[in-house]
């Protein structure tokens, strides 16, 4: 399994961090300050996905809802989006989320709606607040498919939950496609 | 304080006129819940994880235990904590947790913490604004609290967690709440 960065392995100490010195030596490398990773230069585009609405209707049920990423750019995800709409009567769904690309799954357990991500109420909905922030965005690949696993707890009534991410799409300084893995390509090559 | 030291505060910019001498001087959109650079660089690269742990079925003054070990290292940075809406459990309820790190002998407070005060703030909403159609009042959920220092759980520790009803309001019948704990974080 292998998660994307927004890293390069540094060509000056080619990954080690550190440099031989004179005398047998070694010292933290100048460049890339002894992390032996170099930041790739990306422009960022602001873009939303959210999954379909999911409408919670029986109680018990596990709802699968997939999201299928674009292939144009990977997608840096800085946060959380989510809104239950009020139905007929009070409701807990837990949500479950697993990135399909590598098999991530973000909790060990499914999370109640309130804990996964709500910021605050809005109107009297729930999760109609701000943003839950992740404080290291997490690198969606492209083509990379989310999986969104609700399981409802509705008495009965018929709420309706909406997640979404924010983040950015991520492309090269001039607009073109981004590569992740440049050194790949330069082994390969 | 002396106003004229004031600029020195971080995420000031300045003084902005001399009759606004006594306004605040901070910046008017901050990072509020975010821990600063020094904390987060420990986590850059890091991935999202969310140590969950349920507590189904309790009734008053009830107490359950529950544990998770930690195979990673987990780098704790919030916690969330509820009650679920289900049924007559829309009142208001109130819990506390305990929680301990069996590896270390650590306890991370010397007192059952009181659900809004493990956390974060508890909602200040409206009584009258109707959340669903069939339930005014409350909501028993707590904001999230981002720490501002970034916890490492070291791999192999194992987090043991207390969790006890304390209240439950008059209700036609009396029922159980189903509470849940969510420590986040950021592993490898």
């Amino acid at each position: 399994m292998r998660f994307a960065t927004l890293t390069t392995r540094c060509n000056t100490c080619r990954g080690r961090g550190i440099l031989s010195a004179f005398g047998g030596d070694v010292k933290l490398c100048p460049r890339c300050g002894g992390s032996g990773q170099m930041p790739i230069k990306v422009r960022r585009v602001p873009f939303d996905y959210t999954f379909a609405i999911v409408t919670l209707s029986n109680s018990g049920n596990v709802l699968s809802q997939p999201l299928q990423l674009d292939d144009d750019s990977p997608y840096e995800q800085i946060g959380w989006m989510l809104r239950l709409s009020p139905g007929l009567s009070p409701a807990t769904p837990s949500v479950q989320i697993v990135d399909q690309s590598n098999g991530w799954q973000f909790s060990n357990n499914p999370i109640f709606v309130q804990n996964f991500s709500c910021t605050g109420t809005a109107s009297g909905f729930i999760g109609g607040g701000l943003m839950f922030p992740l404080l290291v965005p997490y690198i969606w690949m492209p083509t990379a498919q989310a999986q969104l696993k609700v399981t409802d707890v509705t008495a009965g009534g018929s709420n309706q939950l909406q997640v979404g991410m924010k983040g950015y799409k991520l492309f090269a300084p001039d607009g073109s496609q981004l590569n992740l893995y440049p050194e790949q390509q330069q082994a390969a090559a | 304080m002396n106003v004229w030291d004031a600029a020195r505060l971080g995420g000031s910019v300045g003084n902005r006129h001399a009759l606004g001498l006594w306004h605040p001087l901070h910046k008017l959109a901050s990072l509020g819940w975010m821990p600063p650079v020094s904390q987060r660089r420990q986590i850059y690269g890091k991935k999202r994880y969310v140590y969950v742990l349920n507590f189904p079925g309790l009734s008053v003054n009830q107490a359950a235990n529950d544990r998770f070990s930690v195979t990673n290292d987990f780098w704790w940075t919030d916690t969330e904590s509820s009650t679920d809406f289900t049924g007559e459990n829309t009142q208001f309820s109130r819990f506390t947790v305990q929680l301990f790190d069996t590896k270390a002998q650590r306890r991370f407070m010397n007192f059952p913490d009181i659900a809004e005060i493990l956390g974060g703030a508890f909602p200040q909403s409206d009584p009258n604004v109707p959340v669903f159609p069939s339930f005014t009042g409350n909501l028993n959920f707590t904001m999230p609290y981002i720490h501002r220092r970034i916890t490492k759980v070291p791999a192999g520790s194992t987090l043991l967690m207390r969790v006890q009803n304390i209240l439950q309001p008059a209700a036609p019948v009396q029922q159980t709440v189903n509470i849940q704990v969510a420590l986040g974080g950021y592993i490898d």
